[in-house]
Parts: C-alpha cells; sequence; structure tokens
C-alpha cells in the first residue's frame, strides 16, 4: 500500500516537473497552426525554423554569449574563490558578501543599474555591454560554487607543491585547479544557462544591433506562439539533456579513476 | 666563518607571530650528513624553525646559508631542501608515480629519466610496483613511503621531517625509525627532524636540539641531552626523571655535600660544584633506572645490598604503585616529603618476580656519581605545568609510559 503511494507521488513530482516540457515537445509536432489541437504528425516546424534566419541568428548570438560569459565568469570567478579562501586579507568578508548580493538581489534592480551605469559611461548598447552584464551576474555564481569546494582544501598541497620546485602558478595549475576541476566546470555551465535564458537584464542591457534568443522568442509571443518557437525549444531540450548526460558521464570516469 | 663541514648555518634567526616570540634568536648549525632532531613540546618552535628552513616562513631577523649560500629570502621552489609533511600531504589526484615524478617534471628532465629515477625512489622505500595506485588506496605507511620517495627523487641538500611518523600507530612507528635511519645512512644525507616524541629523538638522532619558547635549550648527543640535562625543562622532557630538592650543605670542587629528603649525601656536580654556595638550595635530577630500592627483608638476606643502601645513604620510603612493563617493572614510592618517586627494575634470573608490595616500606638509594645536579632557581614557576601536557602526549603516543607522578 505504502509502496503504491510513493509511487504515485514519485510520479505526481515528475509529471509536475516535465508535464510543462512534454507538452512543448509534443505541439512541436503537431501539424496544427493552433496549438492546443492535435492534428497529426508532422516536421515541417522544423523545416520552418531552418529557414527563419532572425530565430536562428538570435539563437547563435545568445549561444555565443553565453559560451563567452560562461568562460570569462569562470576565470574571473574561480580566481576569486581561489584567494577568498586561500588568503586573509583586509576587505575579505566584505568582498563575499558583495557576491552574495550580486547572486541574491532582483534581476530588475541589477538590470536597471548596469543601464544606468551603460549609459552614464556612454557606452553604446550591443554585444559589448551585453557581454559585461552577463559576465557581471555570472562571477558570483563560480566563486560561490567554487569556494565550496575548496572549504576545507588542504594547502598543505600548495606548501608541498612549492617545496618540490613548482611556482605560484604552476601550483595553481597542477594542484589547485585539477583539484578543484569538477567545481570550475560545474561554475561554467550554470554560467551557461544562466546567460542563456536570461531576459530582464539583457532587455536592458542590449541593442538592436544584437538580438539574443529570449528576446526575439519574447517579441514573437506577444503576436502568438508561433510553433516554430516550440521547435527550437525542443531542440534546446534535447542539447541540455545531452550536455547533463555528459557531465554525468564525465564526473562518474572522474570518480572511478 | 662557515665550517666546510656544515651544510646549515642559522645565525641568530628570529620570527615572531602577532606579537609574540615563535623564534628567539636561534643560531644552530647542522652538519654534512648528521641526522638532527629538533625537540621539544607543542609550541616551542621546532616546526617554525623547520619552516624558515623550508621556505614557508620569513624570519624577522637572522641569516639562513644552505651550503654557504644565503637562502633567508628565497621561496620554498629555489631552495634545494626539499620537506616531508606531517600528513604527507600527497596529492590526492596524481598516482603515486606521478606524485614522485612531480619534482622531476618540473625541471623538464627526459621522460625516460623521470621514469627511472621515479622506479629507482620506488624501490628505496620498497613500494616497487605501487606506482599506479592512488594514494588514497594505499596504508598510512605506505603513503609515508611516498612522501619520502617524493622529497627524496630530487637529490636534495637536506631533507626536513616535520613529525612524519606521529600519525602512525606504534609498531610502524617504530619500524619506519630504524627504516629512516638506515635510509639516511645509507643516502649519507642531511636530515633535520622534528618530533615532540623523546624517544623517537634519542632512537635516531645523532644530535638532538631540545626547543622550548623558541629558544634552544640543548644541543648535544642524545647520550649528553639523556645524561647531563643542562635544565630541569630538559631533565623533565627527555625521558622519566625523578627530581629531589636540596640543600647544599658544603660546596667543593667537582662535589657538594647536600641534605636530600633528611640524608646528607655527597654528590658529583661536575665543573658546576663552584657555582653553589652553602646554604643554596639545588635539585638532584635521578633516572628511574639509576635508582635502586630494598625492603628490610631484602637488607638483611644481602651484604652487599646493605653497604648500598644503608641507613646512613638511603631515603625511606613507602611503595604506592607498582607497574608491570612486560621487560620492567616500575615501582613509585612515597618520600617522607610528600614527594613520589619512581624507580624502574629490570627483571633478572636471579629475581623473576616483583616482589615488592604497595605498602612495603623501603630503601631507597642511587649509585654515587650518577646523578645531575642543577639550581633549583632556573626552574620557573611554569616549569610543572608546561611539562605536563607534553607527558602526557608521550604516554598517549607509547603505551610503555604509563602513568607518571608529575
Amino acid at each position: 500500500m505504502s509502496r503504491l503511494l510513493k509511487a504515485f507521488y514519485a510520479a505526481a513530482v515528475y509529471l509536475f516537473l516535465y508535464l510543462p516540457l512534454a507538452v512543448l515537445v509534443v505541439f512541436s509536432f503537431n501539424d496544427s497552426r493552433l496549438t492546443l489541437a492535435w492534428k497529426g504528425f508532422t516536421l515541417s516546424w522544423y523545416v520552418k525554423l531552418l529557414h527563419n534566419r532572425t530565430l536562428l541568428d538570435a539563437a547563435l548570438n545568445s549561444l555565443t554569449v553565453a559560451a563567452l560569459s560562461a568562460c570569462a565568469a569562470t576565470v574571473a570567478g574561480t580566481l576569486a574563490a581561489v584567494a577568498l579562501s586561500r588568503w586573509r586579507f583586509p576587505g575579505r568578508k566584505s568582498l563575499s558578501a558583495v557576491m552574495y548580493v550580486v547572486m541574491m538581489s532582483p534581476d530588475i534592480v541589477m538590470a536597471l543599474s548596469l543601464l544606468v551605469l551603460f549609459v552614464s559611461l556612454g557606452l553604446p548598447l550591443g554585444f559589448g555591454t551585453l557581454l559585461l552584464a552577463h559576465v557581471t551576474f555570472c562571477i558570483p555564481f563560480v566563486t560561490v560554487t567554487v569556494l565550496s569546494r575548496l572549504s576545507g582544501f588542504d594547502w598543505g598541497l600548495m606548501e608541498a607543491a612549492m617545496d618540490l620546485g613548482a611556482s605560484e602558478s604552476q601550483a595553481f595549475w597542477r594542484v589547485i585547479l585539477p583539484l578543484a576541476a569538477p567545481a570550475v566546470a560545474a561554475g561554467w555551465l550554470m554560467s551557461f544557462t544562466l546567460s542563456l535564458d536570461d531576459v530582464i537584464i539583457s532587455f536592458f542591457t542590449t541593442g538592436p544591433t544584437y538580438e539574443v534568443l529570449p528576446l526575439r522568442i519574447y517579441s514573437m509571443v506577444r503576436l502568438g506562439v508561433k510553433p516554430e518557437v516550440n521547435a527550437l525549444c525542443t531542440v534546446m531540450i534535447g542539447l541540455t539533456l545531452a550536455a547533463v548526460a555528459v557531465s554525468h558521464l564525465l564526473l562518474r570516469e572522474r570518480r572511478r579513476a | 666563518m662557515t665550517g666546510r663541514d656544515d651544510i646549515i648555518e642559522i645565525i641568530d634567526l628570529s620570527k615572531a607571530y602577532g606579537g609574540a616570540d615563535a623564534l628567539c634568536g636561534i643560531s644552530l648549525s647542522v652538519r654534512r650528513g648528521e641526522f638532527l632532531t629538533l625537540l621539544g613540546p607543542s609550541g616551542c618552535g621546532k616546526t617554525t624553525l623547520l619552516r624558515c628552513l623550508a621556505g614557508f616562513e620569513r624570519p624577522g631577523a637572522g641569516t639562513v646559508l644552505l651550503d654557504g649560500r644565503d637562502v633567508t629570502r628565497l621561496p620554498p621552489n629555489r631552495r634545494a631542501v626539499n620537506t616531508v609533511f606531517q600528513n604527507y600531504a600527497l596529492f590526492p589526484h596524481m598516482s603515486v608515480a606521478q606524485n614522485v615524478a612531480f619534482g622531476l617534471d618540473l625541471q623538464r628532465l627526459p621522460r625516460a629519466e623521470t621514469a627511472r629515477r621515479v622506479n629507482e625512489a620506488l624501490d628505496l622505500v620498497r613500494l616497487t610496483g605501487y606506482g599506479e595506485r592512488r594514494p588514497a588506496q594505499l596504508s598510512g605507511g605506505q603513503q609515508q613511503r611516498v612522501a619520502l620517495a617524493r622529497a627524496l627523487v630530487l637529490r636534495p641538500l637536506v631533507l626536513l621531517l616535520d613529525e612524519p611518523l606521529s600519525a602512525l600507530d606504534l609498531k610502524l612507528r617504530k619500524q619506519m625509525q630504524l627504516e629512516l635511519k638506515e635510509l639516511q645512512r645509507e643516502l649519507g644525507l642531511t636530515f633535520v627532524f622534528v618530533t615532540h616524541d623523546q624517544e623517537e629523538a634519542l632512537s635516531m638522532s645523532d644530535r638532538v636540539a631540545v626547543m622550548r619558547d623558541g629558544r634552544i635549550v640543548q644541543i648535544g648527543s642524545p647520550a649528553e641531552v639523556y645524561e647531563r640535562p643542562a635544565d630541569l625543562f630538559v631533565a623533565r622532557f627527555v625521558g622519566e626523571t625523578n627530581v629531589l630538592d636540596a640543600v647544599v650543605r658544603e660546596a667543593g670542587p667537582g662535589r657538594l655535600v647536600v641534605d636530600v629528603e633528611g640524608v646528607r649525601r655527597t654528590v658529583a656536580c661536575g665543573d658546576s660544584g663552584c657555582l653553589f654556595a652553602p646554604g643554596e638550595r639545588a635539585c638532584i635530577v635521578l633516572r628511574p633506572e639509576d635508582m635502586r630500592a630494598a625492603t628490610a627483608a631484602d637488607l638483611a638476606g644481602d651484604e652487599e645490598l646493605r653497604a648500598a643502601l644503608g641507613p646512613e645513604q638511603s631515603l625511606r620510603g613507602r611503595v604506592v604503585l607498582t607497574t608491570y612493563k612486560g621487560m620492567t617493572y616500575d615501582i613509585s614510592v612515597a618520600l617522607p616529603s610528600g614527594r613520589s618517586i619512581r624507580i624502574t627494575r629490570f627483571f633478572d634470573e636471579d629475581d623473576p618476580s616483583v616482589h615488592f608490595r604497595v605498602g612495603d616500606e623501603v630503601a631507597v638509594s642511587w649509585v654515587a656519581g650518577w646523578e645531575v645536579v642543577l639550581p633549583s632557581d632556573r626552574a620557573r614557576p611554569g616549569d610543572l605545568a608546561e611539562a605536563g601536557p607534553a607527558a602526557g602526549e608521550r604516554s598517549r603516543d607509547d603505551d610503555e609510559d604509563g602513568e607518571d607522578g608529575r
């Protein structure tokens, strides 16, 4: 009895989480403009998607910004985490507090303050400002992830490396980075997804010259949901699942080694 | 100024942490090829001194010469010394062979040369064939050997060892002590070894430097430190000790007449005899194994014993505790003054049983000339309190120590 109850409960949880995604995937194959009724299977929306240049350009822009900002945030965030956990310096506490403030502050506040900053600096809104904004809000996520991995890190290993002839940077590359690698990778993935689906901050910090996918979809949806969007989202779900599977495999490989 | 035989010369080295002195003007020479131990209780500065040699600490003042070259300001990666750390500090993400090869890789040696030297080093510490394993798959003793191989493979001028055996259990520790000593002799390498375990220090070292409060209190061969302690701290820290209070009655060259526990005895005091004036207080330091005890029944049956333990030269006491230790047994004797002393006897063929019983009245004495006389005013009030935890540590590490009456 209780087994049945547990199974039911688990099913309800999965349904709750994945039903919206399933609906989206199903409708991306629906042969109907009006998305509410099933009219038969088709791949035509995917074909349409392939010919929708603006949508594909926006997707490419999003991926570019996501990849670049994830890389930049990972470098800066990892270095910050190493500094915060290794050294005791004046302002250390407030620096780590600021990280959390940036992480917790509402997107709209971040968005407005970045906009005000860029405008007052006279920077033209576009790719550059968008990238800067994304790097800014991604850094704390990387730092916090890597910091938790480095808490309880044996800094004696660093001394051992230097004792054996390594310089500070050699010790970093050969000892700290390999040991922190899973957290660094997790930080990169987190930054990538955060950047990819950000709407509010992107809305305020990019200009007409550089359109990203969430904003493109947003403006399309205002005129009614087009099934191509469903198709595009299905592709992205597929990519996400693949990424999760790969990272899972990589982590398991590492544990076995 | 540096002798050709000195591989390390430390001149007037000082280091302070937040106002507290960790090292106060240490000067010390380490001879080429010797096994030097820095011995002292926790907080005495021995590890700080070692870290100054390795380059992890910048001394506030003073100079460290390594093979005649000033290395005081050099970072650890530019000193030809290597360290075996207390917790081994093996790189967990590398195999044993990669750990050992770490320093060689940094020197960009040819692959074949690196592989050859790694295998050599693993052979040396008897870990042949363990190269592919991860440190986590090894026992504590094996990890210890990897740490040793990793440091030795670079052929350092001096090997620094920071309490490397403290994490091992007693049996393994004894075995590693022997192996380390053998290795050191075989390689002719200079070892600077830090420990708080006096037994370890005595059994392995060519010289022992006893440290306290950032200073070296005494430096000498294990026998010198044990038999001729420079002060009460050394006497109490190195080995088991009985300390008796005495008052000087007559002072002559090399000998003193003292009143100790109600008995008048003549004691030898080497060259320091002239330091005492009649009426002054002194401390008589006696090792438990140098003391003798006998019951009235023993004395009645043995002419020789009567001569050694006659009433005019023996202290009177009552046995309060007997401790069986396998090869030896200890008795604790309470003297009339309330002081408790400890006497160690070896079992011998003539007398295989513990014949002292708690409550026995015994005569206690020692072989004249085996005592050490120290001025009592040099002992500061903190002595007892500080010797306490260190003694406790030793008995925890080493079951043979048992309970001591300090």
